[in-house]
């Protein structure tokens, strides 16, 4: 059926068949978390952390036992060859039916509470909690993956116990329905309990340890006589939400367990300390494995990898729609700009004559003039600007030249930074294109979504109207639909970041530092400044100095937020980590949005932005307060 | 089973003179000791309705206590702290220092959890009063939300009617632009559920049931619309029906067209709402919007017998005495589809709020919207008649 806007579904969950989210997944995501883990996928524990809109419980419903039933019954040929073959390489499929049944468990909403109204009690009902949830999950995915629908006997499985097997809590039974009605038991009496505020019966809920997972690590299923699953991996989703302790124990368990099946952990990088959230690898030397879905794609100029990845998701949405060519739709049309470029030109032939007049450059004018002589308008505009910034460049580094300057002495100017230049100097539309859908999403699917929904919905009213004759969105007409998704995002802080006023002053304060040093026609920075770095010890004064909390706790919020991305980097022997702008906040503070543009700045700045207000404060002041002691890029 | 409602009457006042009447004639004069409670903090009108009923006077009288519920939300700005200590001053004054302060605890499950424990922990505090009387005007939503019902549960005999050796009245200073312009929210993204209103989120088999969830329109709040539906489409495999609820006949007659106009988008294409989904209840009386949402949750509890039950969501994003009237709608919904339905099917009652980090004060504009006073009858002495 097709769909209004086939970008508005945010979350898996709103796929409610296997199909319909078969069809909106994105194969390149499993590639990458398969390379992440060297292919180990199956094989070990591995945390997968970012902040929220990354996937994570898409990638964990990609294992979920209908799922991989729905890939398993698929014909060759089909639409989802890629993630098929890239599974058959995982060894996921047998004969008939999957080998590896994925048991999928979100601990939400439903055991953080225990933590705190059973008091001393509190770990054991938890530990209760999780293993009759894994027992009804393990049985409902049963159902799943031999298609029988609730409610329906249990008769004809078949458990096979191992003669090691440590029953615990579990009642010793071979029959799953005995299992299944206990479970059923265990979860009313523990959610009685939590609505009462008490527990009648403290016996039945005091586990001592994980049983379920020790069940399924002993446990073969026969379902008619039949054994086909080969192995369970279980799935515990939306870890963030339990209570640190509880966390601390799962996951202290898991390690003490070593289950022989792969379990996965899914959490928010919001339950991470500072530490954690801001230094790359704290937390390594645990006994398992993380994949931080935030940094699977490198923060580079032209983001590649993650292009790819939203083309995709594209490619696979606009299949739910009847209107095609979203990237054409998007891509504004050279007449778009006439009357501003004809105006620009004018402007610029003005500046060219008296470049002409004072002479030093003749070499490179005559160059230009040779390269631009058909041009279109759009070409000489680009061409005139980098002739100018080229000589603001050099005019930047030596006095004006009194004799002619060689042509092979001209400074490069990037194509990146006159694009911004031109924005800013001129008000030439600089967010557009279909280049926004990934360079503005900072990596997170969540945040594409947002911009591709806002953007569709354009060309929906666009196709509807019988009078347009545009089969395009201008340029003007995307760029304020980005500015107000960006300003969305910003005004969010107020939600999402802890002392949401001194965030904002800290986020303006860069913004205006950033401007200050990157709209200048000689800017170094390609195309703009887009991120400030610190050194390795001040990182570990950020996370550990009790005077810099405020500053820790926001840049916490920004980073499990993704309203910064950390990149490190090695720049002349030394190590920085780079606090990269989310792109769309990037877009509100009419920053451009390659990534490559940084400023060093020592920690005690830092923390200065969250007190001045440097908007008070003239350009050049500004400017001269940063010229020196800084690193540029 | 019986069918009758348990608030099938309209046991309220709207108005100062009203609600002073009422005071004077009524409840001033029932027997034993009153407790007042109200929510400690920076909003004036913490004191300004008790104020009104004593007409301004410190009150002699020692059966009439007060206590102020102090909550883990705060102001965003620390120069109200004065402010508060401002109304504090003010309620002692007027208690002649039969105030007292109930701090709940922050726990991280969340505000309502927090006030549920508050009440367990002082059960017997609270059951020692012949009348409680409940002033949720300076309250945060979530905490008068969670109060009202448990209270509820504490002082019920009957869980079939509202007869009660206890009295238990809620009212409110209320003006809804008032609202608007005084405070403000300041929201998290995270949506919570009210402790005793979970909807079956913590139970498995509740997953496989069909969802209906009621959003009561009033407020400006198109963000709070989207975060809870999102978390409620998260909860439900089986799809969601949303049923609106609208304010009319309203003082303005062209609010609900109003908030049509302004939710346009998200109702009738995100959520795909059918015109003839959408209910009116009127905007001045919370015992009709009970009723509304209660017959409807009869009606559809009939139709989902059959599919073994079935998951009602509420969320109340209107004026404050409009939301008392809809949490009553779900404490005995709660308490009675069950009942209806027999063992074959199962229903659960959720409210999904968006909970508060911080509120932000606005500086209280110099107008005519001031609030007035209006109380709710909700147990005792009034349905005490054979």
């Amino acid at each position: 059926m097709s769909e209004r806007n086939p970008f508005s579904k945010k979350s898996n969950e709103q796929f409610s068949d296997s199909h319909s989210f078969l069809d909106a997944f994105s194969p390149i995501i499993l590639d990458k978390v398969r390379k992440a883990t060297n292919d180990q996928l199956l094989n070990q524990i591995i945390v997968y952390r970012s902040p929220p809109g990354f996937g994570k419980s898409t990638f964990l419903r990609l294992f979920s036992s209908s799922v991989l039933g729905a890939l398993q019954r698929l014909k060759s040929g089909d639409l989802h060859t890629n993630t098929v073959n890239c599974l058959k390489d995982l060894d996921v499929f047998g004969a008939a039916k999957p080998k590896v049944l994925g048991v999928y468990l979100n601990v939400a909403d439903g055991y953080a509470e225990i933590q705190d109204i059973f008091g001393n009690q509190s770990l054991s009902i938890f530990r209760a909690m999780i293993n009759a949830k894994i027992i009804l999950k393990f049985v409902s995915s049963l159902r799943d993956y031999y298609e029988l629908s609730f409610g329906e006997p249990l008769d004809d499985f078949e458990l096979e116990a191992t003669t090691g097997i440590e029953w615990g809590a579990l009642p010793k039974s071979n029959s799953l329905s005995e299992l299944y009605k206990w479970a059923e038991e265990l979860e009313h009496k523990i959610a009685r309990g939590i609505s009462d505020l008490e527990l009648k019966d403290y016996q039945s809920t005091n586990h001592s340890s994980f049983s379920s997972i020790d069940f399924l690590n002993s446990i073969k299923v026969k379902y008619k006589g039949q054994q086909q699953i080969r192995k369970f991996l279980l799935m515990i989703d939306d870890v963030h939400r339990l209570r640190s302790i509880q966390r601390m124990e799962l996951l202290d368990a898991l390690v003490v367990l070593r289950p022989s099946f792969p379990v996965w952990i899914a959490e928010r990088l919001s339950c991470l300390s500072s530490k954690e959230a801001l230094i790359e690898g704290a937390d390594e030397g645990r006994e398992y494995r993380t994949v931080t879905l935030d940094e699977l794609f490198p923060a580079t100029a032209n983001n590649v990898d993650f292009k790819k990845f939203i083309n995709s998701i594209v490619h696979y949405r606009m299949r739910k729609t009847t209107i095609s060519g979203f990237d054409s739709w998007l891509n504004a049309r050279e007449e778009d700009f006439a009357s501003l470029q004809e105006s620009i030109l004018v402007e610029m032939e003005k500046k060219l004559e008296e470049v002409k007049s004072r002479g030093g450059y003749d070499e490179w004018v005559d160059k230009l003039q040779l390269g631009i002589e058909n041009s279109n308008r759009a070409r000489k505009i680009d061409a005139l600007q980098e002739l100018f910034s080229a000589i603001a460049k050099y005019e930047n580094k030596n006095s004006f030249p009194l004799l002619e300057v060689s042509a092979t002495d001209m400074p490069r100017v990037d194509k990146s930074f006159i694009k911004f230049y031109l924005h800013r100097r001129y008000k030439v539309p600089y967010f557009y294109g279909d280049k926004v859908l990934w360079s503005l999403a900072t990596f997170s699917v969540l945040e594409f979504l947002d911009i591709a929904e806002a953007l569709f919905e354009e060309v929906y009213l666009h196709s509807l109207s019988t009078r347009s004759k545009k089969n395009y969105i201008g340029a003007n007409k995307q760029e304020q639909i980005i500015k107000q998704l960006a300003k969305t995002k910003y005004r969010k802080i107020n939600n999402l970041i802890i002392h949401p006023k001194k965030a904002i002053l800290f986020l303006d304060n860069f913004a205006r530092v950033a401007m200050t040093r990157s709209e200048k026609e000689s800017s170094p920075y390609t195309p703009s400044i887009t991120g400030f770095a610190i050194t390795d010890a001040d990182l570990d004064e950020l996370v550990n100095e009790p005077k810099f909390e405020s500053l820790r706790r926001i840049l916490t919020d920004f980073r499990t937020n993704n309203y910064v991305v950390i990149r490190r980097q090695e720049k002349s022997g030394e190590i920085v980590n780079i606090f990269y702008l989310n792109r769309l906040l990037c877009a509100h503070f009419d920053l451009a949005v390659g990534y490559g543009g940084w400023n060093k700045f020592d920690i005690q700045e830092l923390d200065r932005w969250l007190k001045v207000d440097l908007s008070k404060e003239s350009p050049d002041s500004v400017e001269q307060r940063y010229r020196q002691g800084t690193l540029s890029v | 089973m019986k069918e009758q409602l348990i608030w099938d009457v309209n046991l309220f006042t709207q108005g100062n003179e009203q609600s002073l009447d009422l005071w004077v004639n009524a409840i001033s004069k029932l027997k034993g000791d009153t407790l007042f409670i109200v929510g400690a903090g920076f909003d004036p009108r913490m004191h300004s309705g008790i104020s009104y009923l004593l007409k301004g006077k410190p009150s002699d009288d020692t059966s009439l206590q007060c206590v102020g519920l102090r909550g883990a939300a705060h102001a965003t700005d620390n120069s109200y702290g004065a402010k508060e200590l401002e109304n504090i001053a003010e309620t002692k004054r007027l208690f002649r220092d039969r105030y007292g302060e109930l701090t709940y605890e922050p726990v991280e499950a969340g505000t309502s959890m927090s006030i549920c424990l508050l009440v367990k922990k002082h059960e017997e505090f609270f059951s020692k009063f012949s009348n409680i009387i409940i002033d949720i005007s300076s309250m945060p939503r979530i905490t008068f939300l969670t109060l009202v019902p448990q209270v509820l549960i504490l002082l019920r005999e009957d869980i079939h009617n509202a007869s009660s050796r206890h009295n238990l009245l809620v009212m409110a200073s209320e003006n809804i632009q008032y609202e608007e312009e005084c405070v403000g929210n300041v929201q998290s993204n995270e949506v919570a559920f009210l402790h005793q209103f979970k909807g079956g989120i913590d139970i498995e088999e509740a997953d496989e049931l069909v969802g209906v969830w009621f959003p009561i329109l009033g407020g400006s709040r198109l963000e709070e619309l989207e975060v809870i539906f999102q978390k409620i489409e998260k909860k439900i495999t089986q799809g969601v029906d949303v049923i609106p609820l609208l304010p009319f006949p309203s003082q303005n007659p062209r609010r609900s067209d109003n908030i049509i106009s302004k939710f346009h988008n998200e109702l009738f294409q995100s959520l795909e709402v059918s015109y003839g989904n959408l209910l009116y209840a009127s905007e001045d009386n919370p015992f009709e919007l009970y009723r509304r949402l209660m017959n409807s949750f009869v009606r559809y509890s009939k139709n989902l017998t059959n599919l073994g039950g079935g998951r009602f969501f509420v969320s109340p994003l209107s004026g404050k005495l409009m939301s008392v009237g809809a949490i009553l709608a779900c404490y005995e919904a709660k308490n009675r589809l069950n009942l209806l339905a027999g063992i074959k099917s199962t229903f659960h009652i959720g409210v999904p709020m968006v909970e508060p980090r911080e509120y932000e004060v606005k500086e209280v504009q110099k107008s005519d919207k001031k609030p007035e006073v209006s109380m709710l009858w909700l147990l005792g002495e009034a349905y005490n008649v054979s």
